[in-house]
């Protein structure tokens, strides 16, 4: 097949490619019915008014200034999480589209989590793990 | 081909390369549009002038080697790095059997559209991937499954990329017919001073402001 030919198949292909990959993050990121006052951790969904209420902020120092929110090891100790340190901790988000990462308890001691955007705040961590719109904290 | 002559084109394209990325990238803030102008530029323009396989690898190592002075990486400086080298590879092998280095033979605006949408959805896809691997690598926290969750999110972003890239080549082909040449005389020192201007002001602005 000629260049003439293949450069142009070829850039449909990626084309159709991308344009149902975008169609499938909307579909998935519509599909969920986000009610922003919920978090679900450890299969248990929570409403955040209540949960952080006897949680103490505090602010830890990271390469991008001082930020302020709740201790991560404290909000999986009160969701009832057993052997804290036998688990390995993910943080999911939808929007703006489907994203995850998981760290360990050792992250987790150091970490924080505020409710200005919903982000998980890692001082030791590359900004690739402050995921942001965090909607489950599953514990595997 | 001169091999001093080819080595200082490596030499001055990574730089210009890395220049963009470094300190135009921060401003730009968008990864797709970065690859669909300025990694796509590069890397064709080399090629075209210079007809040489491998030379974009080696533009790729100088450009990603001048990424770890980036200040303002917000990820794994090294991992960025590599994912531009990766970008490089990515491009030498889609071209690696073209017949005529040069893409002289694509004459119409179509075929240098589709050319311009598939190496730059190819190669930003590719390079984002290696990023979202090398990452959590690098902090022993990768796990595939969130990597698989990221895909469809990746390949959507690439078509910023595509669409970017579908300008970009086409009027690359065009400022090609140019037919710019320096004689050695003047090629050498232009190309020094060039790519030692790019690497003072790296250099510069990393000790400035990290």
């Amino acid at each position: 097949m000629g260049n003439d030919r293949f450069f142009p198949i070829l850039a449909i292909s990626v084309l159709l490619i991308g344009i149902f990959a975008s169609l499938y993050v909307t579909a998935i990121t519509n599909q969920q019915d986000i009610d922003e006052d919920k978090i679900e951790i450890n299969n248990i969904m929570f409403s955040k008014t209540d949960f952080f209420k006897d949680i103490e902020q505090i602010t830890i120092t990271t390469d991008r200034g001082e930020k302020t929110g709740y201790p991560l090891d404290e909000i999986i100790i009160k969701s009832g999480v057993d052997c804290t340190e036998c688990h390995k901790y993910t943080f999911k988000a939808i929007e703006p589209d489907p994203y995850q990462q998981t760290v360990t308890w050792e992250d987790i001691k150091t970490g924080i989590f505020s409710l200005d955007r919903d982000i998980v705040y890692f001082p030791y961590k590359t900004h690739s793990f402050w995921v942001y719109n965090i909607v489950e904290i599953e514990v595997d | 081909m001169n091999e001093m002559r080819l080595l200082l084109g490596i030499i001055l394209f990574g730089s210009l390369w890395g220049f963009s990325e470094v300190i135009l990238g921060p401003i730009i803030n968008n990864g797709a549009i970065m690859t669909g102008i300025f990694a796509i530029s590069f890397m064709f323009l080399s090629r075209m002038i210079f007809k040489q396989r491998g030379m974009q690898l080696g533009m790729g190592l100088i450009a990603g080697t001048l990424k770890i002075f980036d200040p303002f990486c917000v990820t794994c400086m090294v991992c960025s790095g590599i994912a531009i080298a990766a970008e490089a590879a990515i491009f030498e092998v889609m071209f690696y059997k073209l017949e005529k280095l040069d893409f002289s033979n694509l004459k119409t605006i179509t075929v240098q559209s589709s050319l311009g949408i598939s190496a730059a959805y190819v190669i930003f896809v590719g390079g984002y991937i290696v990023t979202q691997i090398l990452t959590p690598l690098s902090q022993n926290s990768f796990y595939l499954e969130n990597l698989f969750v990221k895909i469809p999110g990746i390949l959507s972003s690439g078509l910023m990329a595509a669409l970017v890239g579908s300008i970009t080549i086409p009027i690359l082909f065009q400022t090609n017919k140019l037919e710019l040449r320096l004689k050695d005389r003047l090629y050498y020192p232009t190309t020094i001073g060039i790519s030692a201007l790019c690497w003072i002001i790296i250099i510069t602005n990393f000790l400035l402001f990290s």
